[in-house]
């Protein structure tokens, strides 16, 4: 967290910021000390008393308390307690948690016993031994139940350290009602958006707007068309990055140039650039553009704003032309659950967590938060906002990626390591052609360079 | 002269000259680049400024920014990026670049980077490097994230960041920031960031295995929406608190408001049409404080800090390597223990509350029986009765003590 006055940012710790922004928006609770503590006077029977003869445990539980508020915390807490009777569940919710746990690793001081975390290079604390490895629980009681990007998500180094937490989809939501009024089919490939547009602008309405001045969501519109373009295998090789070459790939180009067809062709909201990311919510809660990029956290974060009657949906990112890969959905799979390997209590930790992984809690986080947990459950039954419904469906529906990665020449070169690409394009300094052609020289040029900085043989 | 930055042990600074590094975080905007604007820092109490947008008017604006400093006997660190794009091959324009502004009398540095990540080290080494041969006695300034940055902003842990930075950029001053003034709780509870302590603490020992000085920053307004404007005893506290840990040199965040876009801002001791905030005096006060004594600082060895009644969070234990002080009793204080160069023991005595007053008796060794107290305007000399000294601490205030035996 950004704290300090930057010349530069990169579109990844911009996107971070907001998302955990966005994430703490809506719960009410943005101070770093509005935290929930809630089990330290549980009334918990003593050792000896009727009904319980075991010694009594605190377990401590800390979690980001953001966009899911603490109500599945709290729910968890109260069945947890309930089927031991000898254990006290203290929670710390804090959106401050990210900030402290680094520190707490390091000093192996203050640790809860079990953390649920938004996504973070975890993979180094798993490398310094700060994490517990948890391929035990993994393979006996989670793993099976885990959707696939999650299974993948929790492998370091064949060893299982994380849980993902939470999952949902980036992409575009879009204004389902004026889609149905208007008699619109949303759009399932970009020839088919290309047809639909004129026909929302000719309605006075911008068929897209975004926030310019968090640029970075366009990242949930062009990654999944460069997936789509190059297919898994490309991302395999992106997100590897062993070589310079792997920029230089006509998927990137396809989807850069998608992107630049948007505001060649006029169809965003005019001002977008000077809008952040609530404003340009705003502007689309207010009818006054059809669609917009975001996330599945989009519903809750803009309740307290929403026209009364306001219907929306998540969309599918439309299909790029000649697709390897048509029909995937950017997976929020990142934030994560994990042990510290200096907690007290690592076998209850343990219970906890595969007791947090079961089918009931699971379904009690949908049903509480309106999100999802990366595991395979049924939502039979759970009442769930039409916008929510068709986050499931969509993430039913597509292979999930991520863009999650250990390769520390991906973190260092980055998708467009000669600049703002988004940026560039939208306000022309750079075509989408000039910015892939210099992006392709840059790692070429750098590459030698870049792997004598990290220490790469 | 600005010391702090003593890297060169065969450089000998005139005692009477030294001053101790006082700067600011965001300069007047190009347009208010006046004498007026410089006197007003000089009033302030600041005698170094970071460049910022400077820049932005050419080498013109630079060296009026550096005249005006002159002016009011202020310091510069020059912002030029022109620096940030210089490669290896073209490594050999720097000299061009900082020939035309490192001559002028108001010059102290270059700012070279703010807050890398420890991948970039080794990309900032040469520039380093070539900087030094061109400037002997320049700093090229960085500035280093605090412990609660994100493992993605610092490349690594806390301790590597910090290893990384000392064999490969090999840095004149080590300074960070570290911003604890949170926003308040919901039930109104103004707390700290859980690390502030222990960042200064490892801080403070790799200060003393480098021998290097360290400056941070003193956090002056409220920003985004997790950290809250200060309070002037807070802003008293954490200058106290850093002065206890051993800094040899603050900065202040900010001087000039910055303009709100990705990150919002309140105002900082100069708001954004230029007028002077409750913080500017605030500042003022606190730099009026600590001028009595704070040079003398520049030549003491941290010993080590000690909190009473508790060790702050992430901290299991903390010692001071002196006998000076035996017993604490009362309320609640944090003591910086220091030797000078003879081995004369000094403490630093901070109020435990920014909020509240602190009455704090301490048992001093029997072999003390003189202090010098510096708790009014001159420092006064006291005998030592009944091995106590007994302390009252306005909320964020603190004291230094010379002990003499």
């Amino acid at each position: 967290m950004k704290a300090k006055l930057l010349n530069r940012f990169s579109l990844l710790i911009t996107v971070i910021f907001v998302l955990s922004l966005v994430l703490s928006a809506c719960s009410g609770s943005n101070g770093a000390n509005n935290s929930t503590n809630a089990g330290n006077t549980g009334g918990k029977p003593a050792e000896g008393a009727e009904g319980s003869s075991e010694e009594p445990k605190v377990l401590k539980v800390a979690f980001f308390q953001g966009g899911y508020g603490d109500s599945w915390f709290k729910e968890l807490k109260k069945e947890f307690e309930a089927a031991h009777s000898n254990v006290t569940v203290e929670l710390e919710g804090d959106p401050g948690i990210m900030d402290k746990m680094g520190p707490r690793f390091e000093s192996g001081a203050n640790l809860p016993d079990i953390a649920f975390l938004t996504n973070t290079n975890w993979q180094q604390w798993a490398s310094q031994g700060y994490l517990t490895d948890l391929t035990d629980v993994f393979e006996s009681s989670i793993k099976s139940q885990l959707n696939e990007a999650g299974q993948k998500y929790a492998i370091y180094q064949d060893k299982a350290y994380v849980i993902p937490w939470s999952d949902g989809v980036l992409g575009m939501a879009y204004n389902k009602g004026m889609f149905e009024e208007n008699g619109w089919k949303v759009p399932e490939t970009w020839a088919e958006f290309n047809e639909l547009a004129p026909k929302i602008k000719a309605k006075g309405i911008a068929p897209i707007v975004y926030p310019g001045k968090v640029i970075g969501y366009w990242d949930f519109v062009v990654k999944p068309m460069i997936v789509q373009a190059g297919g898994f295998d490309y991302l395999d090789q992106l997100l590897t990055m062993d070589n310079p070459d792997v920029l230089n790939n006509p998927a990137k180009l396809t989807a850069l140039q998608s992107f630049e067809n948007l505001f060649k062709n006029d169809w965003i909201l005019k001002g977008s650039e000077g809008l952040n990311h609530t404003e340009s919510q705003m502007e689309f809660v207010n009818g006054k553009a059809a669609m917009i990029p975001n996330g599945n956290w989009l519903e809750a974060e803009m309740k307290a704003s929403t026209p009364e009657g306001f219907r929306m949906a998540m969309m599918k990112v439309p299909a790029i032309e000649g697709a390897k890969e048509p029909n995937v959905q950017f997976s929020m799979v990142g934030d994560i659950t994990v042990i510290p390997a200096k907690a007290k209590e690592q076998e209850l930790a343990k219970e906890f967590l595969t007791f947090a992984s079961s089918e009931a809690m699971n379904r009690k986080f949908t049903e509480l938060t309106g999100n999802f947990r990366p595991f395979k459950y049924s939502l039979e039954g759970i009442e769930v906002s039409e916008f929510t419904q068709s986050v499931m469906d969509i993430m039913q529906n597509n292979k999930p990626f991520t863009f999650n990665t250990t390769s520390p020449m991906f973190m260092k070169m980055g998708l467009y390591p000669a600049g703002d690409a988004y940026g560039n394009i939208v306000f022309g300094s750079k075509t989408a052609e000039q910015q892939f052609n210099e992006d392709v020289k840059f790692a070429a040029d750098k590459w030698d360079k870049y792997k004598e900085e990290l220490g790469l043989k | 002269m600005l010391t702090g930055c003593q890297k060169d042990a065969n450089v000998e600074v005139d005692p009477s000259e030294k001053t101790f590094p006082i700067g600011l975080w965001v300069s007047p905007p190009l347009d208010q680049i006046t004498m007026e604007r410089y006197a007003e820092i000089k009033e302030s109490g600041i005698n170094f400024i970071s460049g910022f947008t400077e820049h932005l008017g050419g080498e013109k604006a630079i060296k009026q920014a550096l005249d005006y400093a002159e002016a009011n006997g202020i310091k510069m660190l020059v912002r030029d990026p022109r620096l940030d794009a210089l490669t290896e091959e073209t490594m050999g324009e720097l000299a061009s670049i900082v020939s035309a502004y490192s001559d002028h009398p108001a010059y102290m540095g270059q700012m070279v980077d703010d807050e890398p990540s420890m991948n970039e080290y080794k990309a900032l080494a040469p520039l380093a490097e070539a900087y030094r041969k061109q400037v002997p006695g320049g700093i090229p300034f960085v500035n280093l994230f605090p412990t609660y940055a994100s493992l993605e902003q610092k490349g690594g842990d806390y301790r590597s960041y910090l290893d990384e930075y000392f064999d490969t950029y090999k840095p004149e001053v080590l300074s960070y920031d570290h911003y604890p003034f949170l926003k308040k709780a919901e039930d109104g509870t103004a707390g700290i960031t859980e690390d502030y302590f222990y960042n200064l603490e490892l801080i403070r020992q790799k200060s003393l295995e480098q021998s290097v000085p360290f400056w941070l920053f003193i956090q002056t307004l409220s920003f985004n929406n997790s950290h809250r404007d200060p309070s002037g005893e807070e802003i008293l506290w954490q200058v106290y608190t850093s002065l206890a840990y051993g800094a040899k040199g603050i900065q202040y965040f900010t001087y000039w408001t910055p303009q709100s876009g990705a990150e919002t801002f309140g105002p900082a001791m100069i708001d954004l049409d230029g007028n002077r905030t409750k913080h500017y005096d605030e500042v003022k006060s606190v730099n009026a404080d600590i001028t009595r004594f704070a040079s003398r600082l520049l030549d003491w060895t941290s010993l080590g800090v000690t909190h009473y009644p508790s060790n702050p969070p992430l901290i299991e234990a903390t010692s001071a390597d002196t006998q000076v002080v035996s017993g604490i009793a009362g309320d609640a204080v944090i003591i910086g223990y220091f030797k000078d160069e003879d081995g004369n023991k000094k403490a630093i005595v901070v109020n435990g509350s920014y909020e509240k007053e602190a009455v704090t008796k301490l048992t001093l060794d029997p072999s003390i029986d003189k202090l010098t107290l510096w708790d009014e305007a001159e420092p006064r000399e006291t005998a030592v009765e009944d091995n106590r000294l007994t302390l009252n601490l306005a909320p964020g205030a603190g004291v230094l003590v010379e002990f003499w035996e």
